[in-house]
């Protein structure tokens, strides 16, 4: 894949969440800085299964060549 | 960014079925949210109507003010009728809009049956409205309609199915980005198959995939660059075949020319030299008979258009019959030629002349490459099959180069064939008829101590008979 995919991928998947997250919260009238958290949050969440997995896969990579 | 047809399809593909469970979805979710609304207000409408009515049965002092007062702390309208229809006390002063009260529901309501309806002015507001008798025993004295204002549930339905929009179309935002990354990295392996594929059929087949997955697609791959292999290897030996058998050709052709010249020139001093010609050119003509049968079996084998005439065999016979007719040949080089026949030895099925050809093949090249010692032909059962060997104490083949003695004009040593004669063909053919009757063979060899050559066979009439008994 090249950059511009993967911008192009990530710049799609930020605006969803942000379009999911700003329905999550609109309805309740909250702060700027509480969607923000929210945001945050949500984001921590996605990313951290990525990592792990990006972490396993390059061990488990490692392990195979050694 | 590039798009292709594997990645869009499959991307439109997840996005359609993306989009079906979204809208499904959205509007099982509307449903919900709308029904729960209605309900809710239903409920909350006909309880305070229910409580109005309580106290109006209840109450001979129940007033305009009273009503007005309830009406305003349930945030409702309120119309009280008298037993002739007309409106007794109303909830809010001024002209209030009584379009919404019909005939047959103010009829029905005297009657003693309660009513509940929606009803809309013309600004589009919507309004539920219940309708409840008042009874004294079993008499309608009055009744009351309860008109409760559907607009804040409107708006928040409405906001509702905004957000929800939204977040639609947000997960069809999240889920196209996740999409591109899918289909990007499903589609990939495939591109590049098709890109070598096409180089592939542009003759260039020296190119291979770089293979990182174990699954269907990996498999596919590693078949792709196996069948690349068989084709460059295809490719390889059809060029070393076609430079082999011009060599092969010319070389005779050019001993038969210049020998005949030699003799049509008159070029010969004595009558000996002239018969060691003529022997030189009946030789090679020989050789070059031998080269073309042995080229015409070979190109039959490969096209399949050779026909095996299968039976049982006795092994030993042949084998007895094959060592007879090259007896003669040992015999001038002082070879001793040894026969180890088990007894024990099964019929096997295979074409006779074929396995006599193949024996006769093997029983020359040993005498051919041997020059003192013996050639041992054993033939034993282990286990479950049959193994002919054939063994001399020539001069032996070098392990690397034991594994292309079966290619075709392939020599060990290239002098070899002047010297020992031969078409370079024979262990081809050997091969490719034991491999045509079902067998296999193996060669070991140690230069100056001999080789060995082991047709392997398997039992045929045990096989048949545990087919038989299964």
């Amino acid at each position: 894949m090249k950059k511009m995919d993967w911008f192009f991928s990530l710049f799609l998947i930020i605006a969803g969440l942000t379009c999911l997250l700003f329905s999550a919260t609109g309805f309740g009238h909250e702060s700027i800085l509480a969607f923000g958290r929210t945001f945050f949050k949500v984001c921590m969440w996605f990313i951290c299964p990525v990592i792990i997995f990006v972490c396993l896969s390059l061990w488990v990579n490692f392990r195979n060549k050694k | 960014m590039t798009i292709n047809r594997i990645g869009l399809k499959l991307g439109a593909i997840i996005m359609v079925l993306m989009i079906v469970i979204l809208v499904s979805s959205g509007l099982a979710v509307d449903r919900l949210f709308t029904n729960f609304y209605d309900t809710q207000l239903r409920e909350d409408t006909e309880e305070i109507a229910a409580h109005f009515t309580t106290m109006a049965e209840s109450n001979d002092t129940f007033s305009q003010s009273m009503l007005r007062a309830f009406a305003k702390f349930s945030n409702v309208k309120a119309f009280w009728l008298n037993a002739d229809g007309k409106i007794l006390a109303l909830s809010e002063e001024g002209q209030p809009n009584v379009s919404f009260i019909r005939a047959a529901d103010t009829r029905r309501l005297l009657s003693g049956r309660p009513v509940e309806f929606r009803t809309s002015d013309a600004q589009g507001n919507r309004f539920y409205v219940v309708g409840k008798p008042v009874k004294t025993g079993q008499f309608t004295r009055s009744a009351i309609y309860i008109v409760s204002s559907m607009k804040k549930a409107d708006d928040s339905l409405q906001r509702l199915r905004n957000l929800l929009m939204l977040s639609g179309l947000g997960a069809f935002l999240l889920a196209s980005g996740m999409i591109l990354i899918t289909s990007k990295l499903l589609s990939s392996p495939l591109l590049q198959m098709q890109k070598m594929t096409e180089k592939m059929a542009g003759g260039n087949w020296d190119t291979r995939l770089q293979i990182r997955s174990h699954d269907e697609i990996g498999m596919l791959g590693h078949s792709i660059n196996d069948l690349a292999a068989s084709l460059q290897r295809y490719r390889d030996t059809r060029q070393a075949f076609f430079s082999n058998i011009s060599h092969e050709l010319r070389t005779p052709v050019t001993y038969l020319q210049g020998y005949a010249r030699v003799l049509a020139d008159g070029l010969v001093d004595s009558d000996k030299e002239r018969r060691q010609y003529l022997s030189i050119i009946y030789q090679e003509s020989v050789r070059l008979g031998h080269l073309i049968n042995d080229l015409f079996d070979l190109s039959k084998m490969e096209e399949g258009q050779i026909t095996l005439t299968m039976e049982w065999l006795d092994l030993k016979e042949i084998i007895q019959t094959s060592v007879q007719k090259v007896k003669l040949k040992a015999e001038k080089k002082r070879l001793s030629l040894q026969m180890d026949l088990h007894d024990s030895v099964p019929l096997i099925r295979g074409d006779r002349k074929r396995m006599e050809q193949v024996l006769l093949n093997l029983l020359e090249n040993a005498i051919r490459y041997t020059e003192k010692g013996i050639i041992r032909v054993q033939l034993v059962r282990h286990k479950e099959t049959i193994v002919l060997s054939i063994s001399d104490t020539g001069m032996g083949i070098p392990k690397d180069e034991l594994p292309y003695i079966f290619d075709r004009f392939y020599r060990v040593e290239k002098s070899r064939a002047r010297k020992y004669g031969g078409t370079g063909l024979g262990l081809s053919i050997v091969k490719k008829y034991v491999e045509l009757q079902g067998g296999s063979l193996e060669v070991d060899s140690e230069p100056g101590r001999g080789s060995v050559f082991k047709l392997i066979f398997s039992d045929g009439q045990k096989q048949r008979k545990g087919r038989m008994k299964s």
